[in-house]
């Protein structure tokens, strides 16, 4: 996910022209996306990656960027949070329209890697209420931008995280990979 | 001028109360290395009044850990300046003014000196709507802390404030400083 220093995942109305990629992040990013076998999305998210990602690796200005991830997502398989979408005409994705932990627990008993959540922030904040989130890999942006949509929202009890790893890109951004505290 | 430095203990949620945080060495020995180039701290009532009896205690006893006691000397020989127009004492090398947090630090970027401290989130806020932080570090500690008092609460940014990373460092405990200047 992609932060502001305090705690924003896009601006009051989803802006998202704050957030700094490069190369230097997607080659990063790309290769522990690249091993994930299983993409999780909210509706709105999801819609967005569908208007995107599919052809984007054909059009004749494709960056390497979006050869390589197109590709991913034409192979990754979907599964999307919606109570209002229908999987009948969709291709190597499941809906999920209710009961959450049942059917997040199932795919995550599966034999399969990292199930990796991608944007999503009202699903996010379900999951979490859930306790289905088992690690955040964030990257903090060198920006703050005083309002908008928070990464976390009506938070009960305390969650502790253990980190895993830090990075510094060129571009300021500081990527923290953390694995929430089970004990 | 001189530069205007905040420090600040934030959860990964931007939760800036303080119990919800653990102290540690590495944590008391970074601030002390920090606090070695700033000769005057100002704070605004409630963060003076959390701090400095309990720290200057602390420094006079000895009574902490080692890195908490070498925290609490450094802090406790810097010179302060209390904002307040409700405080009607202060102990040691403390003084109170009674003028508006803009125009004190405004007057006092303009002297001679080292680096000025600003403690207390209202304070801090305050000087952040106006833009006179030059200088930030985080210190985002590996907890989502949830409801509490959050670092920008009752503020209003006149827009987004773009920040340069300098420094990230990752200490044992999870905690992660994140040192940024604003160049703006």
């Amino acid at each position: 996910m992609h932060i502001s220093l305090d705690g924003f995942v896009a601006g009051p109305n989803g802006e998202m022209d704050w957030i700094k990629v490069d190369e230097e992040i997607f080659d990063h990013v790309g290769k522990r996306i690249g091993e994930g076998d299983t993409a999780l999305y909210g509706r709105v998210t999801y819609q967005m990656m569908e208007n995107y990602w599919p052809a984007a690796g054909n059009e004749p200005d494709a960056s390497k960027h979006d050869i390589e991830h197109s590709k991913w997502y034409n192979k990754v398989h979907k599964v999307v949070l919606s109570k209002i979408m229908k999987d009948a005409d969709l291709t190597n994705t499941t809906i999920i329209s209710d009961n959450l932990p049942d059917r997040i627990n199932e795919i995550k008993q599966q034999a399969g890697k990292e199930i990796l959540l991608f944007g999503s922030p009202t699903a996010t904040h379900s999951l979490i209420q859930q306790n289905l989130i088992d690690g955040y890999w964030l990257f903090v942006n060198p920006i703050i931008l005083g309002r908008g949509i928070p990464l976390f929202v009506d938070i009960k009890d305390k969650i502790k995280l253990k980190l895993l790893t830090t990075r510094q890109f060129t571009c300021g951004v500081t990527e923290l990979n953390y694995t929430v505290d089970k004990q | 001028m001189r530069n205007v430095v905040y420090v600040m203990n934030i959860s990964i949620d931007g939760n800036c109360d303080h119990t919800n945080f653990t102290p540690q060495e590495e944590i008391y020995e970074y601030f002390t290395n920090l606090f070695q180039d700033v000769d005057l701290i100002v704070d605004g009532r409630k963060s003076y009044q959390l701090m400095f009896p309990y720290w200057s205690d602390v420094a006079k006893n000895q009574s902490g850990t080692k890195g908490a006691n070498e925290f609490a000397e450094a802090i406790t020989r810097i010179d302060k300046i209390v904002i307040s127009n409700t405080l009607h004492s202060v102990q040691g090398n403390a003084r109170i003014v009674r003028e508006s947090p803009g125009d004190v630090i405004r007057k006092l970027k303009q002297q001679p000196g080292k680096k000025i401290s600003v403690g207390g989130v209202s304070l801090r806020s305050q000087l952040m709507e106006l833009g006179l932080i030059d200088e930030f570090h985080f210190i985002i500690h590996p907890v989502i802390a949830g409801e509490g008092k959050r670092m920008l609460e009752g503020i209003n940014l006149p827009g987004k404030l773009n920040l340069t990373l300098v420094d990230a460092k990752a200490f044992k405990s999870g905690c992660v400083a994140l040192h940024y200047t604003d160049k703006s």
